[in-house]
């Protein structure tokens, strides 16, 4: 038995990563140095490869998690496919997602269901987890005194009634569209896709501790803008509505027409941008601290951050970027340093000094917002040192804004629950 | 880094502010000459003056008043009240004077402090025993804070008075004598509106306030004896409520219990577990637990007012009925 | 008009005089001996405020305390073993443990009650006597407040309503020279309180405090004249407070000069002086004795009472709590 694990695996200054996929199920078999799953940490996607040949026979991280370094994420057995049914059979598979099963075949002697009225009285916990795995309340026979189906009667069930591996998730990893333009894919929900767009210097990879919080029962797309991340260098855009038309090209040819829209700082820009020409259907639109809705933004903090080629030089501009600035240990920084080449950089000053000359916002979206007739919410951080927070004043009359005590300006990476609930409340206003 | 007593704690961040930002003043009843009956504002009138520290007349309720008008013109009052059993009679300032004024004017900011102390145990009476916490974090606008340990009390007291919205800063009379290192950096503040979390846990996230926190951590303790591992936060400031602090500790532990020392009905912990509701619903696994005081006047007997206070035992017992 | 005491009169007075000083020595050895709880009050050196103004009151008279009202109960006829027992937190308590020293109520002795809230006994006995001109009845109402609590803004409220619809309230400023630590020259800008009787249009009276025959007589005046239905008086009886403000004073504010001006004109001294001619100093020793004996027997009885157990409350009570169980 040899075990999966993360050790050393982007995780150099990281002391946990999310599992964003596996590329096996178990009883598959597979072969040394073969991809078998992908994880992520707050700045790069890895993929870990098999340490072994084997069959891979349990999951033990799933998709989603966040695990610590060292944690054992699934184990790999010696031998061959052909014994991988007996391996099923016997190792239970509880962590990977299951498809319904059929109600009739599962027992149904329960005390709740037996002699109780037809409610099923259960946690919120346990309904919860009950729905992701397929499992029918009904079947289930609660512990706890008080008749109430909790966690633990869900876990002691699905333990005793292996089912099958579903059909496997479809493949999160990063997916370069026929544009260029990098998309990440996360989360195994079906739904209108959640479509992130990043700030100014930053990637896809910055929403991570947001999309953990978020769960992955929605579907997530990370955009990488041009001049960003894996996306092309230089894309020649020089205004929000550039950059808008990129991303829309590449979002057509993912196939995504409808989503639920979040940027952030120059992303909220460029989301604007994007809501406003109609090219995808956006259904509800979420702005994070955005620009375009007034003049002001801090040109010595971008001068700072497109010049900076070292930790030391980094870390002061960094720093302003949040409330509480413990956030930013060196571990960040040379991740952010590492994530961002002598290339993306200058790339970066370019599209500094088209959007944002002389410390300037020369883009002006506020009255392309009110025109975007969807669900709005302006999200700041009262404690903002990039975009002044009082910008928020500038959307339009539907918007509803949130300003959050102690958090700078990247609401997302400082507050993340907070955010994910009100995008999350933004999309169910959309209905 | 000294030790020092919790009355103290507060005493060096008012001297330190007062040294800072002239415009700082204190008035309330006995607290000059006499150094205010808990001792908190002892040596501040040799050194600021008569002008700066101010013994009142009892007037709780202009005095209130004039802590918000006081504030919006220039200064920065600190005003102390002698027990919160005597919130009611400001209430009025807080509620349709400081509360209203920024969203109506806008231009104008109430940086004002009122310092109150509550709570039983002392054998005070059911005039002089009360926690009215829910009262004053009712009110919007009004941020409220209730430090348990000295470092926290000095940082919280300056993150307060140097805040442009009003406080409501709430102290524990059994608190005054607590004693614990606290750091002598002037510039050293503890923010508004985040949580503590003072022991780490998976099984029950118990949410605290004030004394309670000390109590729940006891709990804690005779938890851990039974294998159960539960967490304590001391959520130091009431309102604006640290929502992170709460949904990821219940998003790793699943059953929450909330412990205050005011009523039930209508009271914080009522509060509390509604907002736990609203935001942490689907983690749950059993029913948020509330340990209060019951709904009635704090008796004077000792083995009457022993009864009704929420103790260690009381939110060990509701811990465990949770986990059930 | 009858308005100076009887020698009967005079002489339980004395003996009630006693009784509270008594009664507060063995509460500071308690103290002492950790055997009390929480701040008590004395009133040592006031005791002739509250027993001379209550002395004129009948039974179906209401009366409204303050937290040092040990005197006022005393005065008003509530039980020394009930309030003995009360302040010792036990069972047999006038309030069986639940109210302690500060917030003593005796309906059926129309004490209603001691009130730690400073004012508060203000409007309270306000409230009385307007419940007694809406009933017509010839019964009155009086207040015991201190100097500290004449700053209150419910005082100005409680007079103000007081002299408009003349209601039959007494209202007895007890001017003990100090709000908790505070001297009352920090406290206002006048010494005389009793000025502001004016803006209320009722008449006022400076009494010596210290002396229960003059408190008798002005009180007497005073409740006489709420009887005729002719409106509130204001009584300010000059006093000082010997023992400090609580049993957890830190003291350092109070001189010794004062101390002993004022221990020489004792109020229980000062009225073994005033009844010197009529009775002999045997006969007043003999009172006395017997007071201090009454209170030591309703110590000890205390002492040896049960504490109080805790009940939870049935559903029907205002009271009543949601189970705390999950
Ligand atoms: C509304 C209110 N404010 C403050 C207090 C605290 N306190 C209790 S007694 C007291 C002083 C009262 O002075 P005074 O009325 O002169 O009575 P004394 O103690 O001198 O008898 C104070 C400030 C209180 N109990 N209630």
């Amino acid at each position: 038995m040899t075990d999966i694990t993360v050790v050393g695996a982007g995780g150099e200054y990281m002391e946990s990563v999310v599992v964003v996929s596996w590329h096996k199920k178990p009883g598959d078999s597979v072969t040394a140095g073969e991809l078998v799953v992908t994880v992520e940490t707050a700045k790069a996607a890895t993929e870990i490869e098999a340490p072994t040949s084997g069959i891979l026979t349990e999951i033990r991280a799933q998709i989603g998690e966040e695990v610590a370094i060292g944690t054992v994420l699934g184990t790999i057995r010696d031998g061959t496919a052909e014994s991988a049914p007996a391996a099923k059979a016997n190792t239970p598979v509880a962590t990977a997602p299951t498809a319904p099963a059929a109600p009739s075949a599962l027992p149904v002697a329960s005390p709740v269901a037996a002699s109780g009225p037809a409610r099923i009285t259960a946690s919120p916990l346990a309904r919860r987890i009950a729905a992701r795995r397929g499992i029918d309340l009904s079947a289930i026979a609660p512990s706890s005194p008080s008749g109430r189906i909790k966690l633990r009667d869900v876990d002691a069930f699905t333990h005793a009634h292996p089912a099958p591996a579903a059909a496997p998730v479809r493949a999160a990893a990063p997916t370069s569209t026929a544009s260029g333009v990098n998309l990440t894919r996360r989360g195994s929900g079906t739904g209108t896709p959640f479509v992130f767009l990043h700030g100014f210097g930053a990637d896809g990879f910055s929403w991570q501790p947001l999309v953990a919080t978020l769960g992955a029962d929605h579907a997530a797309v990370l955009v990488d803008l041009p001049g960003h991340g894996r996306s092309p260098a230089d894309a020649g855009a020089g205004s929000f509505e550039d950059l808008a038309a990129v991303v829309a090209q590449a979002l057509a040819e993912a196939g995504i027409e409808e989503c639920h829209l979040v940027g952030h700082s120059l992303g909220g820009g460029v989301a604007i941008a994007l809501a406003e020409t109609g090219r995808v259907n956006v259904r509800s639109l979420t702005l994070i601290a955005p620009a375009g809705l007034g003049p002001e933004i801090d040109g010595d903090f971008l001068d700072g951050f497109c010049r900076a080629t070292q930790a030391e030089s980094l870390k002061p501009w960094l720093m302003r970027l949040f409330s509480d600035t413990s956030i930013v240990s060196l571990g960040y920084v040379q991740a952010t340093l590492k994530a961002r080449g002598d290339d993306l950089r200058q790339a970066q000053a370019v599209l500094a000094g088209r959007l944002f000359p002389n410390g300037t916002q020369a883009g002006e979206m506020r009255a392309a917002l009110r025109r975007v007739a969807v669900p709005q919410k302006i999200i700041w951080g009262e404690g903002d040192r990039i975009i002044p927070m009082r910008h928020a004043l500038g959307a339009g009359p539907e918007a509803a804004i949130h300003l959050l005590p102690n958090v700078g300006h990247m609401p997302h990476v400082e507050a993340p629950a907070t955010v994910a609930r009100l995008i999350l409340q933004n999309a169910r206003c959309a209905g | 880094m000294a030790m020092m007593r919790y009355a103290e704690a507060l005493n060096q961040a008012l001297r330190e502010e007062m040294q800072r930002d002239p415009s700082v003043f204190l008035f309330g009843e006995d607290i000059g000459r006499y150094g205010g009956v808990f001792k908190v504002t002892k040596g501040l009138m040799d050194e600021f003056g008569e002008s700066r520290v101010r013994d009142t007349p009892i007037s709780e309720q202009a005095l209130a008043a004039m802590a918000v008008t006081a504030s919006m013109t220039g200064t920065r009052p600190v005003l102390e009240i002698m027990y919160a059993d005597f919130m009611p009679l400001v209430l009025d300032a807080l509620i349709n004077q400081a509360s209203i004024y920024e969203y109506l004017w806008q231009n104008v900011t109430m940086p004002f402090v009122l310092r109150t102390q509550g709570g039983g145990g002392a054998g005070a009476g059911a005039q002089h025993s009360k926690s009215l916490d829910s009262l004053v974090a009712h009110i919007p606008g009004i941020k409220v804070v209730a430090p348990v340990t000295p470092a926290d009390a000095k940082g919280l007291l300056k993150s307060a008075i140097r805040d442009s919205q009003p406080v409501v800063f709430l102290e524990h009379k059994l608190l005054y004598n607590l004693r614990d290192e606290v750091s002598d950096d002037p510039e050293l503040l503890v923010p508004i509106g985040k949580a503590k979390t003072v022991r780490e846990g998976t099984d029950v996230s118990i949410f605290a306030t004030s004394r309670m926190v000390l109590e729940s951590q006891k709990a804690a303790e005779l938890l851990a004896q039974d294998g159960i591992s539960a967490e304590v936060i001391d959520l130091r400031t009431l309102r604006p409520l640290d929502l992170d602090a709460i949904t990821a500790s219940i998003a790793k532990t699943h059953h929450a219990v909330v412990v205050n020392e005011g009523w039930r009905f209508c009271g914080y912990a009522a509060e509390l577990s509604a907002t736990i509701m609203d935001f942490a619903f689907d983690d749950l696994d059993a029913p948020v637990a509330r340990v209060t005081l019951p709904d009635m006047p704090v008796p004077y007997a000792e083995p009457l007012e022993l009864s009704v206070l929420p103790n260690a035992a009381r939110i060990a017992d509701a811990a465990r009925a949770t986990l059930k | 008009m009858k308005n100076s005491p009887s020698l009967d009169e005079q002489l339980e007075m004395h003996r009630k005089m006693v009784v509270v000083r008594r009664l507060e020595e063995r509460l500071g050895e308690l103290h002492k001996a950790g055997k009390t709880r929480g701040p008590i009050h004395r009133c040592d050196g006031q005791e002739a405020v509250g027993i001379g103004a209550t002395a004129v009151l009948g039974a179906s008279d209401f009366v409204t305390s303050t937290h040092r009202g040990h005197a006022h109960y005393i005065g008003k006829g509530v039980d020394i073993r009930g309030v003995t027992a009360e302040i010792l937190g036990r069972a047999t308590g006038t309030c069986g443990g639940r109210a302690g020293h500060m917030l003593i109520g005796d309906r059926d002795k129309g004490m209603i009650g001691g009130n730690a809230i400073v004012g508060g006994s203000i409007p309270a006995a306000t409230g009385m006597a307007l419940s007694i001109q809406v009933r017509g009845t010839a019964d009155v109402a009086m207040c015991f407040f201190g100097d500290g609590a004449a700053q209150t803004g419910i005082c100005h409220e409680s007079m103000n309503m007081a002299g408009l619809w003349k209601l039959p309230v007494v209202f007895i400023l007890e001017h003990n020279q100090f709000g908790l630590t505070v001297h009352h020259t920090v406290q206002s800008p006048v010494a005389d309180l009793s000025l502001r009787a004016a803006g209320y249009a009722m008449p006022a009276e400076i009494v010596d405090g210290n002396d229960t025959v003059a408190m008798y007589r002005a009180v007497a005046t005073a409740v006489e004249r709420a009887r005729r239905g002719e409106g509130p008086t204001l009584i300010e009886a000059k006093t000082y407070r010997m023992q400090g403000f609580s049993t957890s004073d830190m003291g350092g504010y109070q001189s010794d000069a004062d101390l002993a001006d004022w221990n020489r004109r004792d109020p229980i001294q000062v009225s073994r002086g005033a009844l010197a001619d009529s009775v002999s100093t045997e006969r007043l020793d003999q009172i006395e004795a017997g007071a201090v004996a009454e209170v030591d027997a309703a110590v000890e009885e205390a002492l040896a009472a049960p504490l109080p157990t805790f009940e939870l409350f049935t559903r029907s009570s205002p009271y009543a709590t949601a189970p705390e169980a999950v």
